[in-house]
């Protein structure tokens, strides 16, 4: 009996085991296509669906940013001009505030600063963007004193100031130049000078452009076509005081009023749509899917009743845009990275926020010298969700991060949707 | 009472091991794909091993297929079996293998009194676990091509849920009556999945395609039986049943519900100790498949037999253990199944063999049996099988 006590437990928690061990975990499984019930194999469709079928309105914007917050600055001379196409002018304009008014030194082991200084001499450095500059052949930038007033956040190539309450247009358009203060050569191939541009400017040019009234400078491209992008101007001065003559003190000047004017704009083309480019233009899709798509491939020839896009298990889904040509001169010079998103609230217009991103793609600068391959978006999960809401959902195709280049993508304007579905196949019981 | 008190405490547990265990049935030949699945037996091992003896063995056995066979145990006892199954099929010149584990039958019964005796089995009915994959390759207008892994599968079955007693007249004759509760569920999906090659696009971009549909089962059936041993030497069991209407209940909104009349059975089984340590047994019965109407003219009404020797002429620690050789044929019911190239009616035939071993003093018995078969006949389809199977009976004192 003590032995059944003990032992009895062991016996059940064996039956226990033995039930829970012998839960399948295989099935029987043949293999071949001809092996399937009939009318059950899986079968794909692939369609393509026009703009007409599934894009109910689009519209365009542009305008969110501009030149003196794209965060990089150009200077072209008759770029793009050889093709036949428009010829890009561009300068860039700065002006440098925040010179010190005195400078501090060390002397007997005392420091002490003198208001009474001179510069003796400055390097003008500005960072070159190598893969956004373009040079044919050998190119002089010169710097020039700015002879007229201007606004940095709203000059553009006709006008000094263009604001809505005043707009002052320039005596010279894109700048009316002073004196020259200095200049500098690049050429194809130039390693010395690596990612920097230096214009060296002599005393009395750099005590010229750190007095409180100087307008600023303007930086042009002479010679054969180029552009250039440059950006972080900074000035590096050497200050003589009046107490130490025999001492050179370093001076560095940085400054964020700076920005570039050009023409002529990039021109519209109907038809297309554009993205990107220094106004951040984006064209805006309402999307309503088709009910029902094909039940069988349209390929084939067959005539065979629709089905419900919802009823489908939907593969794959591509957003296709054919690239248009770009004149060289609003070309991008690098990849572009396209993005899709959701945009909230569409009743808002170009104010409209701007939700998560539906799709992506960094697209080569290549596709839009003409001739390029299709850009193709991938947007399953999105048709996935959209297939079963009956409300269009709006999106907008930005290049991002947005008016950081200024080269625009185009495309036809009527982008096509492939879509890779399998046809709903329901098994019953005998 | 004192048997079932000393029980009390794990009935419940054991009780939940019935109820929410899966389906008793499980993947165990390609025939399943047939009909409403392949019939499976709940024998315990000592029975398989003398070539699928459902009734007619002399003394307390735990059948269901007899609920008069339980009548006169002296102390609670549960048994659960374990089944292992290794087949090869033949389709139509291809070959195709696979192996499942399983458990075929649980069943305990408790003594009420001296003549009443109360039951519950839970077994498998029908197998309906099959799957068929075929590979494709698509060719899309840009030019990629797309690798699709096409796949349909069942998983799921049948199995009942017996509830049921029994009493002994007196020392010869025996009756019993069950409850049948069919239970069960079966998802049937048809899936395809895309397998992008390195250089062609379709990559984590291309999702699969599912398409599933799911039941669940219930039914009320019917047993009954009897039991004779005009003496020790001999014994003898019929039992019947009715299986009423086996209903399958969809699990969406597009699905439609079955409804399937399941067979009547009738079974007889007789045994006979030839010499004090030699017993001979056979049954038989039949099932009528034919019945079930919504599965056409290739469904049959079908017959089965059976029969083997038990011998306990050897001791081992003084303690017997019986030695079992049967062999066994059963019609199969369906005809027709989901593979294209598979129709045609087939039966099953097998040799058994097995053997017992007493433990704790007769408190637990250990049996093992093995079995190796073929189903075959004029369809496509032919397997050959491997089986294996242990049962464990422990005896509450």
């Amino acid at each position: 009996m003590t032995f059944w006590k003990s032992f009895a437990p062991k016996l059940y928690i064996s039956c226990a085991l033995l039930a829970t061990v012998g839960c399948d975990n295989q099935i029987p499984t043949a293999a071949g296509g001809d092996l399937f019930p009939g009318g059950l194999r899986p079968i794909t469709v692939e369609v393509m669906l026009t703009a007409d079928q599934f894009v109910v309105s689009d519209t365009a914007f542009d305008g969110f940013t501009g030149a003196f917050d794209a965060g990089y600055l150009l200077v072209a001379n008759r770029f793009g001009g050889e093709a036949d196409g428009p010829s890009l002018q561009a300068h860039t304009l700065i002006r440098f505030t925040g010179f010190p008014d005195s400078v501090a030194f060390t002397q007997a082991g005392t420091q002490r600063s003198d208001t009474a200084f001179a510069y003796s001499g400055a390097r003008l450095v500005l960072s070159r963007d190598s893969a956004e500059t373009r040079i044919a052949d050998a190119v002089t930038l010169r710097v020039y004193a700015l002879d007229q007033a201007w606004e940095p956040s709203t000059a553009t190539w006709f006008f000094a100031v263009d604001t809505a309450g005043a707009r002052v247009p320039w005596r010279e358009p894109g700048g009316t130049l002073g004196e020259l203060l200095a200049e500098t050569t690049l050429v194809p191939g130039d390693t010395l000078t690596r990612d920097s541009v230096v214009w060296q400017l002599d005393s009395a040019a750099v005590n010229r452009v750190a007095r409180e009234d100087f307008r600023g400078i303007a930086i042009t491209a002479t010679g054969s076509a180029a552009r250039v992008q440059l950006r972080s101007p900074r000035l590096r001065a050497t200050a003589i005081p009046a107490s130490r003559p025999d001492t050179a003190i370093a001076v560095n000047v940085f400054t964020n009023r700076a920005t570039f004017v050009f023409t002529p704009e990039p021109p519209r083309v109907p038809g297309t749509l554009t993205v990107g480019g220094i106004g951040a233009a984006r064209p805006v899709f309402r999307f309503q899917l088709p009910r029902e798509v094909p039940g069988c491939s349209p390929a084939s020839g067959q005539s065979c009743a629709a089905v419900r896009l919802r009823d489908v298990a939907l593969n794959e889904a591509t957003l296709i845009l054919e690239p248009v040509a770009v004149p060289l001169a609003f070309r991008p010079l690098s990849a572009i990275g396209l993005s899709l998103r959701r945009v909230l609230e569409p009743e808002l217009g170009a104010r409209a926020p701007l939700g998560g991103v539906v799709a992506g793609d960094s697209v080569p600068a290549e596709r839009f010298a003409g001739g390029g391959a299709p850009v193709e978006l991938e947007v399953t999960r999105f048709v996935q969700t959209a297939a079963t809401d009956s409300v269009p959902t709006t999106l907008a195709l930005l290049a991002e991060p947005e008016g950081r280049n200024f080269g625009i993508a185009r495309f036809r304007g009527q982008p096509r949707l492939r879509l890779v579905y399998t046809l709903p196949r329901r098994p019953t019981l005998p | 009472m004192i048997g079932v008190a000393k029980f009390s405490r794990v009935t419940p547990a054991l009780l939940a091991l019935i109820v929410f265990l899966p389906a008793a049935s499980a993947a165990q030949s390609l025939f399943a794909a047939r009909g409403l699945g392949l019939v499976t037996e709940p024998l315990d091992a000592r029975a398989r091993g003398m070539g699928a003896m459902r009734l007619g063995l002399p003394g307390v056995e735990l059948s269901q297929a007899n609920p008069a066979s339980s009548a006169g145990v002296a102390a609670p006892t549960l048994e659960a079996t374990f089944q292992f199954d290794d087949f090869s099929a033949d389709l139509g010149g291809r070959d195709f293998n696979g192996s499942t584990a399983r458990f075929p039958s649980i069943h305990a019964v408790f003594p009420i009194r001296e003549r009443w005796a109360i039951s519950a089995a839970y077994g498998g009915l029908l197998d309906q676990n099959w799957s068929v994959q075929a590979v494709d390759t698509l060719l899309l207008q840009r030019g990629d091509t797309l690798i699709a892994a096409d796949a349909i599968s069942s998983r799921g079955g049948v199995a009942a849920l017996q509830l049921g007693g029994s009493y002994a007249l007196d020392g010869k004759l025996a009756v019993g009556l069950a409850a049948n509760l069919y239970t069960g569920s079966v998802r049937q999906s048809v899936t395809r999945e895309f397998v992008a090659p390195c250089i062609a696009r379709g990559g984590p971009g291309t999702q699969p395609g599912c398409f599933a549909a799911e039941w669940t089962y219930g039914g009320i059936g019917a047993s009954a039986g009897v039991r004779w041993e005009p003496s020790e030497a001999f014994s003898l069991a019929v039992a019947g049943s009715v299986g009423g209407t086996l209903r399958a209940n969809p699990q969406d909104s597009v699905s439609l519900d079955r409804s399937y009349r399941l067979p009547a059975t009738l079974q007889a089984g007789a045994s006979g100790r030839v010499s004090q340590s030699l017993l001979v047994a056979v049954n038989g019965g039949w099932a009528g498949w034919a019945s079930v109407e919504q599965l056409g003219a290739g469904t049959r009404d079908i017959y089965h037999a059976g029969g083997g020797l038990e011998w306990d002429g050897v001791t081992i620690a003084g303690r017997p253990l019986p030695l079992r050789l049967g062999a066994r044929y059963a019609q199969l019911p369906f005809s027709t199944g989901v593979f294209g190239a598979d129709s045609g009616n087939a039966a099953e035939r097998a040799l058994t063999g097995g053997f017992g071993v007493r433990l704790a003093g007769g408190a637990a018995i250990l049996d093992a049996g093995v079995e190796r078969g073929r189903r075959d006949g004029d369809a496509a389809l032919s397997e050959d099988y491997w089986r294996a199977i242990l049962s464990l009976r422990v005896l509450g004192r």
